[in-house]
């Protein structure tokens, strides 16, 4: 079973394919604001906190995508807010936030009998196990993510150059950061759809990443994470069916080695 | 209708535990060119923050006769290794007028062309911002300002890190935008630009120490006040000063 076009016949592989290719379009554009403004870490301690809103959704028997994006949202927006109340550096916020929730997650995963095939999926992801209606949820997420950046690209882009300058300009800087930390979330609850908790932040960052490497103008890094995500996810499904890898974690391979090729031929090249 | 565009009254600030500046009192006209000098921490900064609105005063109050205002931060503050065009960031000058969900089309970037041009920095245009020199960031965030087309430009060390050359043609530039009925208030470094090219002067020490004519600077006991004990340089033998 290791034809790319005999696999395509499939309707799960199908439906894999759509869904991470969905989740490289978010991650690419929504990851390049987290390479930018440097934040790798908020991005993956919303992953893990979006954990325990997972494991309630499956004990309330709803959507476990909604459950981990009301999650992951929250917990983005509320590392923000906490940042700036709690008279603490951000990463440290960011850190107690991330474990307390991981924490809460575990305590309460622990305590479920049975059933838990599909909440390690969750942790570690369980691309090949998607379901038309989370597909459907992964569609409508990401096309809000997209009309939300059409909508204001350039205010995100001005903030993250020069917070003042945009501010003196009428731009309400903590709203568009607060916009940023949920779209955040957003491009984190559907990449742990693919990949997992664990590894959902490499969605985010890695593609981004080579973009950064590869090109010097915003749209064309965009483009690149984009393609980056998009390609390691339908690569590294393929690559799992032949070597009998998890899929999850074959994805972020791919891209890991995309990235470590990026590094090392940018290098060559400058002079 | 009164031809003041800024008005600062018995105005106190400062950050956190600091007070930064102390019972201000100042008036622009409009067509102003008005210097603020004063020793780095002396409140140049504090004082545009909040004309602008970026800082709450502790007491007193700082008010604008416009809605049309560009304000220049120090280049220093911004993140000059994302990955934008000279383009882009005098692009951004024009996002309030715009609005959400509007992308700057023809219109815009001829007008951001024509600012680039005034700084004479057209060359500039396509250049991507991580490669430009301490004076070109200064031309791109001036031009950035005049494609915002304000009536009241606040510019906090636009001369920073610029050569002699260019600090002559950006000098020029302001006295040409005043005439043409801006208002500037720029905080600088540079007595002598002051001196030559400046309609007033307001000298900061964490207070107003002296106010006035441009003049005031050739006094020693006013440079005293104003600096302690070393000005950056004496304008006084300066020989480059002209007057019209």
């Amino acid at each position: 079973m290791s034809e790319p076009l005999e696999l395509l016949g499939y309707g799960f592989v199908q439906r894999a394919l759509a869904g991470s290719v969905l989740v490289g379009i978010v991650c690419g554009s929504i990851g390049v604001f987290v390479v930018l403004r440097g934040l790798a870490f908020l991005g993956d301690a919303v992953a893990h906190a979006a954990f325990p809103g997972v494991v309630i959704a499956f004990l309330l028997r709803v959507n476990l995508l909604l459950g981990g994006s009301v999650a992951a949202i929250g917990a983005a927006l509320g590392i923000g807010v906490a940042a700036r109340r709690a008279g603490v550096r951000e990463d440290v916020t960011i850190g107690i936030v991330f474990t307390g929730m991981f924490a809460l997650g575990i305590a309460l995963f622990s305590a479920i009998q049975g059933y838990t095939g599909d909440l390690l999926g969750l942790l570690f992801g369980n691309v090949l196990a998607i379901s038309v209606d989370q597909l459907v949820l992964v569609a409508v997420m990401t096309a809000v993510v997209l009309a939300v950046l059409r909508l204001v690209w350039k205010e995100l882009v001005f903030v993250s150059f020069d917070p003042t300058g945009a501010a003196a300009a009428g731009l309400r800087v903590v709203a568009y950061d607060a916009l940023l930390y949920g779209l955040i979330g957003v491009a984190v609850a559907v990449s742990i759809q693919i990949v997992g908790v664990v590894l959902a932040v490499a969605m985010l960052i890695t593609p981004a990443a080579v973009g950064r490497i590869l090109v010097r103008r915003l749209d064309r890094m965009v483009i690149v994470a984009e393609l980056v995500a998009c390609g390691s996810s339908i690569l590294g499904i393929w690559i799992s069916f032949v070597v009998d890898t998890a899929p999850g974690a074959t994805i972020v391979l791919v891209a890991t080695a995309l990235f470590v090729v990026a590094a090392i031929s940018a290098r060559r090249t400058r002079w | 209708m009164s031809d003041v565009v800024v008005t600062v009254r018995g105005l106190t600030a400062g950050y956190r535990d600091r007070v930064a500046l102390r019972d201000v009192d100042l008036a622009v006209r409009r067509g102003e060119l008005v210097g603020l000098v004063g020793p780095n921490g002396s409140g140049k900064s504090t004082l545009l923050k909040c004309v602008i609105g970026l800082l709450r005063p502790r007491a007193g109050t700082a008010s604008i006769a416009t809605r049309s205002v560009a304000y220049l931060p120090q280049a220093e503050e911004l993140r000059w290794d994302l990955p934008l065009t000279v383009e882009d960031v005098v692009l951004m000058g024009m996002i309030p007028r715009l609005g959400v969900g509007r992308r700057p089309g023809e219109a815009e970037r001829a007008a951001s062309r024509v600012a680039l041009e005034r700084v004479l920095a057209a060359h500039l245009w396509g250049r991507t911002i991580d490669e430009l020199s301490g004076g070109e960031r200064q031309r791109v965030l001036i031009a950035r300002a005049l494609a915002a087309d304000g009536e009241l430009y606040l510019l906090d060390e636009p001369t920073n890190g610029v050569d002699a050359t260019t600090e002559e043609e950006l000098m020029h530039l302001f006295q040409a935008m005043a005439a043409s009925g801006r208002t500037l208030v720029v905080a600088t470094h540079d007595l002598s630009s002051v001196l030559a090219h400046f309609h007033r002067v307001v000298c900061l020490n964490g207070r107003v120490v002296a106010q006035g004519a441009v003049g005031i600077l050739r006094d020693v006991e006013v440079l005293r006040a104003t600096y302690g004990g070393h000005p950056p340089e004496t304008p006084l033998l300066t020989s480059d000063v002209h007057h019209e």
